[in-house]
């Protein structure tokens, strides 16, 4: 335990190997950072558990016979009695029997469970169905389950029609059980008329490689290699620079916070366990492109190593850049304007005294958020850099020095950061609040020798006398690299211009794209325990992918009709994850085809194809034309 | 089959008349909100129908012009917020779609009133309960659809 009383575990490792520890039991944060941190962990643990798997053993099943005339069943479902508490079940079952192509019709009180599922399997066989109705809750959350039991007994899972009954409707129109149970009937009866035009789908499979490309050789890419070549998946480390390292190297940084530990430290120990775990580095080489998809990803490589390299999944890890402030606070005019960059390599040289154009500086003043929280910029936080000003003020002030530090708002939200701020403080470091929209004015003739502010506490005009200034920049998205793989990956970016996450709490290194995760600051600006932690989360997720043989396809995809297809391109040029592309069948004819693995299924192109040549499967035309005409018919004869 | 042959009409008085709302959904974001209406119980108005897509950008303008079609007396199509699609851009199509839907819905002289586009993130079970209910209310007033040829369900 730290002085706190929290678990001391930066990164995830407690004092004792083989447990670990995450999420606010190490410090508190939002849980973002939590589930990226437990993912982190499991991929600590699994360095202990390499061997160990457990394999998922499976009886293949014999495939029911789902062709002929829709044969239909019901299932309507109690929920207890949060369906039946609105709805008349028994009047919503008779009602089901009597509409076209339903051969059987029943309630059943719970559908979800294991007595409701034995009930489904039990329908399905005494009737000979070919297509099954659920009316119950919604399939977002209990298709799945459906679908699994459907395949078990091996009743293909796209044949299922789940009528949503109680989410939209007996729980949000409870006072009104007349409209309530006349809108069941109704989303019945589409649900019916969708269910005879299902088609069987069948889930296709191509073969996984089982390695992985990680692309940035920062910490986060040294340490999402280290944990995926560890549990003996081969990884390659690609490094355009001609060291490892990034912003941990020299002459970059000379202590990390808030523990004063050398960063060649920490590099140093990094670096070996990359070495000791087998992975490839290849410095001075660029990814030029890639093509393919997840477990098929080929990568061309250029520079000191040219190939083509075949991958499973890729870790994008190139880091961010940092805020260049050009001519702001007289940083191009005056020597003594420096950023926290160049004031932390002076600090690498020597970190007992600073020289300025051959002067010690007797005064220093530190600029926050230069580059951060501007909207002309970077709208967020770079979360960094209050931790490391304040490290540097520290340095500094025990240099002798007095030191001004100017902000907005001091945000110390990494594991011992207060702690620093309030030693700061302690040492007699000043902290002016300047207010909301305010920037402070750098003046003098040849050198800087003053910053002028409005001091938000004091509510008056200051000058304080400098003989440094700092400004503390914050992180940039890395180009061209970001916008380089946005355009080759489909990885989208965000509003900021990083990369983005998938989900912030579902996936929080995850991207739309699958087997392409992220690591460290590409994905927005962190420091380096919250990147190591990142880096290791993302080798975690990517090993979730390398450990299986296969990857299974998604068959609710769109498909070209060849014959219909007069090869516009509309398809290619919309589609984001560029699924469809022009292929040239004979002389000057063009069609369209569908790359299955690379289709989300979105179904946007289907609705753009001006020749009607694409079906969007699961989401067909006639599907979703059934369900309105059912809507305005009552049909119910057979 | 037996289409039911009732009149549909306007009718002032005690018997209040009710719209017949087809509502286009993507499962990701507004099929999501109104399951998040019913696990807070959110009630509102009855009177519409939820067909799901995966995404918004798969609402074609066929699929609304059959429902008016068909007599619906209002459409509503909704997808993710923009910047928030599940296939990144899918939501920006579907815009562009529901831009030509309209002047297709305006040359069948049907109000514009009748036709409506909202972005409804999953979270958001509140706003779809008020926007279902203030669509609903709008549709009301203006009536049952010139194009209803009477073979509605109601």
């Amino acid at each position: 335990m730290g002085p706190e009383g929290i678990a001391e575990a930066p990164a995830g490792e407690s004092t004792r190997d083989g447990i670990f520890v995450c999420g606010s039991a190490v410090g508190p944060q939002i849980i973002p950072d939590c589930v990226a941190q437990a993912s982190a962990v499991a991929a600590r643990a699994q360095l202990f558990l390499t061997g160990h798997r457990v394999e998922k053993h499976e009886e293949p099943v014999e495939l029911l016979d789902v062709t002929g005339k829709p044969r239909i069943g019901i299932l309507v479902c109690h929920c207890g009695i949060n369906i039946a508490g609105v709805l008349d079940i028994d009047d919503l079952v008779q009602y089901a029997t009597a509409l076209p192509d339903v051969v059987a019709a029943a309630g059943s009180t719970f559908a979800c469970s294991t007595t409701g599922q034995d009930e489904l399997v039990e329908l399905i066989r005494e009737h000979n169905l070919n297509r099954l109705v659920i009316a119950a809750c919604t399939p977002r959350t209990h298709e799945p389950i459906f679908r699994e039991t459907c395949t078990h007994i091996g009743f293909n899972p796209y044949l299922i029609e789940m009528v949503n009954i109680r989410d939209q409707c007996s729980w949000v129109h409870t006072g009104q059980p007349v409209e309530a149970q006349e809108k069941a009937r109704t989303l019945i009866r589409m649900g019916v008329a969708r269910a005879r035009q299902l088609e069987p789908l069948f889930e296709g499979e191509v073969p996984m490689m089982h390695s992985a490309l990680v692309i940035g050789g920062g910490i986060a890419g040294i340490q999402a290699a280290t944990d995926l070549a560890v549990q003996g998946f081969p990884v390659t480390l690609v490094e355009k620079e001609g060291q490892l390292g990034g912003r941990l190297a020299k002459p970059h940084l000379k202590y990390l916070y808030p523990n004063m530990r050398p960063a060649t430290e920490v590099l140093e120990a990094k670096l070996k366990l990359l070495e000791e775990s087998g992975a490839r580095v290849l410095l001075n080489t660029d990814v030029e492109s890639i093509t393919g998809y997840v477990g098929n990803f080929e990568a061309n490589l250029t520079g000191e190593t040219e190939e083509l390299l075949q991958v499973g999944a890729i870790i994008l890890a190139v880091g961010a850049d940092l805020y260049d402030p050009e001519e702001e606070y007289g940083y191009s005019k005056f020597p003594n304007v420096i950023t926290s960059q160049e004031l932390e390599t002076m600090l690498v040289e020597d970190d007992k005294n600073v020289e300025i154009a051959g002067s010690r500086p007797r005064s220093a003043s530190f600029v926050l958020c230069v580059g951060s929280r501007d909207p002309e910029h970077f709208p967020g936080c770079s979360r960094y850099c209050c931790p490391t000003a304040i490290k540097q003020a520290i340095l500094l002030r025990r240099m002798g020095m007095d030191i001004t530090i100017f902000y907005r708002d001091i945000r110390t939200i990494s594991t011992g950061a207060e702690e620093m701020y309030r030693e700061a403080r302690g040492l007699g470091v000043l902290f002016i609040r300047i207010p909301e929209g305010d920037k402070v004015q750098v003046s003098g003739t040849d050198h800087a020798e003053s910053v002028r502010c409005f001091d938000d506490l004091l509510g008056r005009h200051l000058e304080v006398p400098t003989d440094l200034v700092v400004l503390s920049v914050g992180m940039q998205p890395k180009q061209p690299e970001t916008s380089k793989f946005h355009d080759i990956l489909k990885v989208s970016v965000g509003l900021d211009g990083f990369f983005m996450e998938l989900h912030p709490e579902l996936g929080p290194v995850e991207t739309p794209v699958e087997g392409v995760l992220l690591a460290g600051t590409a994905q927005g600006p962190k420091d380096i325990v919250d990147t190591v932690a990142q880096a290791s989360a993302a080798a975690a997720k990517a090993s979730i992918f390398l450990a299986h043989d296969t990857v299974s396809l998604n068959p609710a995809v769109s498909e070209v009709i060849e014959e219909k297809c007069r090869g516009c391109g509309t398809c290619a040029e919309i589609c984001e994850f560029h699924a469809p592309a022009l292929v040239e069948i004979e002389p000057g004819t063009f069609v369209a085809r569908i790359n299955a693995s690379l289709c989300k299924g979105c179904g946007t192109c289907t609705s753009w194809c001006p020749s009607g040549a694409i079906v969007s499967k699961h989401f067909t035309d006639r599907q979703v034309h059934a369900m309105i005409d059912a809507l305005f018919t009552t049909e119910t004869s057979k | 089959m037996t289409p039911t042959k009732t009149k549909r009409k306007a009718k002032s008085g005690s018997t209040k008349w009710n719209p017949n709302i087809v509502v286009f959904a993507c499962n990701w974001c507004s099929y999501a909100g109104a399951d998040t209406a019913g696990v807070s119980r959110i009630q509102h108005e009855p009177h519409f129908r939820m067909i799901r897509v995966m995404c918004s950008g798969r609402i074609q303008p066929g699929f609304v012009l059959k429902a008016f079609e068909r007599g619906a007396d209002g459409v509503l199509v909704s997808g993710c917020h923009i910047g928030d699609c599940h296939y990144i851009f899918g939501n920006e199509r579907a815009l562009e779609q529901f831009e030509k839907t309209k002047n297709m819905v305006r040359l069948l002289g049907l109000e514009e009133g009748r036709l409506r586009l909202e972005w409804i993130s999953a979270a958001e079970g509140a706003r779809f309960a008020e926007v279902i209910n203030d669509f609903t209310a709008q549709v009301r007033k203006l009536g049952p659809s010139p194009l209803n040829t009477g073979n509605g369900e109601r």
